[in-house]
């Protein structure tokens, strides 16, 4: 039956059927294969999505689209490029700043790629970087959206594996910025070589002072939310509507670039995104399920516990397995379906959850940025206006770093564990 | 890339009611999720109450609003797969796409039919707060196949054909203003 599952989703997915339809045609499948009741199919569809932690998901992605909609991205840019545009490859330091304040705020990789990340493609293109490097740069960089809080892999990460605590949302802090100065040292040493200049602009103290002023209320929100979760005021679902309210308030009231006709379309498609990542979310549970009774987990357990891997052992065993799956699978359905038979069995070994949770995080986004099923990749090329297969070429010195990273953040617990710990979390 | 509407003047008009009013109601069930979740978190602080059947509520609203886009994300194009096989065999594309095609479409009249049997069974339960049937609930699910169904036989010649799908401002990067 477990044969049936997999190879039906493998034939699926590489013929070109969506990802949420092949994950459930393939339940249906292994459903019919094994005599199973049908009637199971529609019960674990809605119990994978009828759950309240969820509603973050549309909350998050409706205040990272009315941030954009209120061009934050700009207020952010400005902010950003006054501390790294004069530097040797400013405009790429700047798009890798931008972008990691603005993960502080949205909790998808495609909305920071979308985002901001589509206009720092333009702005570097402009500046004589070229296309694919931009492209491929804001495509490595949009990785920290998931990974910096607010985040919709780790809302579904809590539920996936509900014994972790809250502090998962706070480690990803310190890992995400340790990706970002990889980011930046790849890209200076690209601009050593390519000769990509910094930006010639003179900046006053009052500009300094003005730049901050505006990007201020943008700044907020993620102390926002994080302190609202991490001082026990809201949930993650309530202090995630909080945001929303917040940004439209940003919007309309502080910025004044938000304006009322423009909801209807922020709403829409905030709503799209929405079905989008949770029709992915419903047939992971189906196909967890299937996976579930056909006893793979235990078995699995058994089986690694028996051959008494060392807890590194194990995580590394663990990355190259991710790796292999990031690259046929969107991170969601490698949370739903995966996190449930792994984090235990780390657990289990003595890994910390926080840093097995980040590791995990960490590895199957990257996913998004190695075709053939890159999101991520798919966006960028299209803005930047160049083939993937010359963007690829790009995209290798970034993809080494941040394998390096992930190497670094399994060998260090303390890089995930420590900022919770602060806090109070552990 | 151009748009292609279906053709014929009845159909394309019908089309284009049904895209509007399909959006329409993805924009309220999120307005109304925001607000109500917002209005009980505005409620615990100021008076300590909450509403009991927000969270329910709220919940539905979502599982409708999932199944109610899905048809909507795939007339744009919005629904993540692998392409390359079509990439790498550009003269067996559409053969391909007729494939996917109609196994997306088998697997949707499925999902509508064995919905509505579960939501006939379980329509004599009913939810923990409001007690009404659970089956409005899972109604959801053959209501949004059977929108996924209608979506998928408007979209079919041009997807089939080019692998077209509705290119707007709304859902297209590329839009993102400068």
């Amino acid at each position: 039956m477990i044969a049936v599952l997999f190879i039906s989703c493998m034939a699926l997915l590489a013929l070109g059927v969506p990802v949420a339809f092949s994950l459930g045609g393939a339940t249906i499948a292994a459903i019919v294969y094994g005599h199973l009741p049908l009637i199971a199919l529609p019960k674990y569809l809605f119990s994978g999505i009828d759950v309240f932690a969820l509603m973050a998901v549309p909350f998050f992605i409706l205040t990272a689209e009315l941030m954009t909609g209120g061009s934050l991205s700009e207020v952010l840019l400005r902010f950003a490029s006054q501390f790294v545009g004069r530097f040797r490859g400013g405009l790429g330091h700047t798009n890798i700043l931008t972008i990691t304040f603005f993960s502080g705020i949205s909790g998808s990789a495609l909305a920071d790629a979308a985002g901001p990340g589509a206009i720092m493609i333009r702005m570097m293109k402009k500046d004589g970087y070229l296309a694919e490097y931009a492209a491929a740069l804001t495509a490595a960089v949009s990785i920290l959206g998931p990974i910096i809080p607010p985040s919709i892999s780790m809302i579904i990460y809590a539920i996936a594996y509900p014994d972790i605590n809250l502090g998962l949302l706070i480690a990803g802090i310190v890992p995400g910025i340790v990706i970002a100065i990889a980011m930046a040292a790849i890209n200076h040493s690209i601009s050593v070589r390519r000769n990509y200049r910094g930006l010639n602009e003179r900046l006053s103290a009052s500009d300094y002072l003005r730049n901050t002023w505006r990007a201020l209320p943008a700044l907020v929100l993620p102390v926002l939310i994080l302190g609202g979760i991490a001082s026990g005021a809201f949930t993650p679902t309530e202090a995630s509507v909080v945001a929303v309210f917040y940004a439209l308030f940003a919007g309309r009231v502080i910025y004044r670039t938000l304006t009322w006709p423009m909801l209807p379309s922020i709403l829409a498609r905030s709503a799209l995104m929405t079905a989008a990542v949770l029709i992915i979310v419903a047939m992971s549970a189906a196909f967890a399920w299937v996976l579930t009774i056909s006893r793979v987990p235990q078995e699995l357990t058994a089986f690694i516990v028996d051959l008494k891997l060392s807890p590194i052992a194990f995580l590394l065993a663990v990355n190259l397995l991710l790796l292999a799956f990031g690259i046929f699978i969107e991170p969601l359905p490698g949370i739903v379906v995966l996190v449930p038979i792994l984090a235990p069995i780390a657990h289990a070994l003595g890994i910390n959850d926080l840093q097995f949770g980040i590791v995990v995080i960490v590895n199957l986004t990257m996913g998004m940025i190695t075709p053939p099923v890159g999101g991520l990749l798919f966006v960028t090329s299209v803005v930047a206006k160049v083939p993937l297969t010359r963007m690829v070429r790009e995209l290798w010195p970034f993809m080494w770093a941040q394998i390096a990273v992930l190497i670094v953040l399994s060998f260090i617990p303390a890089l995930s564990t420590w900022l919770p710990g602060v806090f109070g979390y552990l | 890339m151009p748009i292609e509407r279906p053709s014929g003047g009845r159909l394309a008009r019908f089309d284009a009611v049904f895209l509007r009013a399909n959006r329409a109601l993805l924009i309220l069930l999120l307005a109304a999720m925001a607000l109500m979740v917002f209005a009980n978190v505005a409620l615990r602080y100021l008076t300590n109450h909450s509403i009991l059947w927000v969270e329910e509520v709220s919940r539905y609203a979502m599982i409708w609003l999932t199944f109610l886009g899905a048809g909507l994300v795939l007339r744009h194009g919005g629904h993540i797969g692998i392409d390359t096989l079509q990439e790498r065999l550009p003269k067996w594309a559409p053969t391909l796409r007729a494939m996917i095609f109609a196994l997306v479409l088998g697997f949707c009249a499925f999902m509508a039919w064995i919905g509505a049997r579960y939501a006939t069974l379980t329509w004599n339960q009913t939810t923990p707060v409001l007690q009404i049937p659970v089956g409005f609930v899972y109604l959801a699910l053959p209501a949004g196949f059977v929108l996924l169904i209608m979506h998928l036989l408007l979209m079919a010649a041009p997807y089939v054909r080019r692998s077209e799908f509705i290119v707007d401002a709304e859902f297209d990067p590329d839009a993102a203003k400068l």
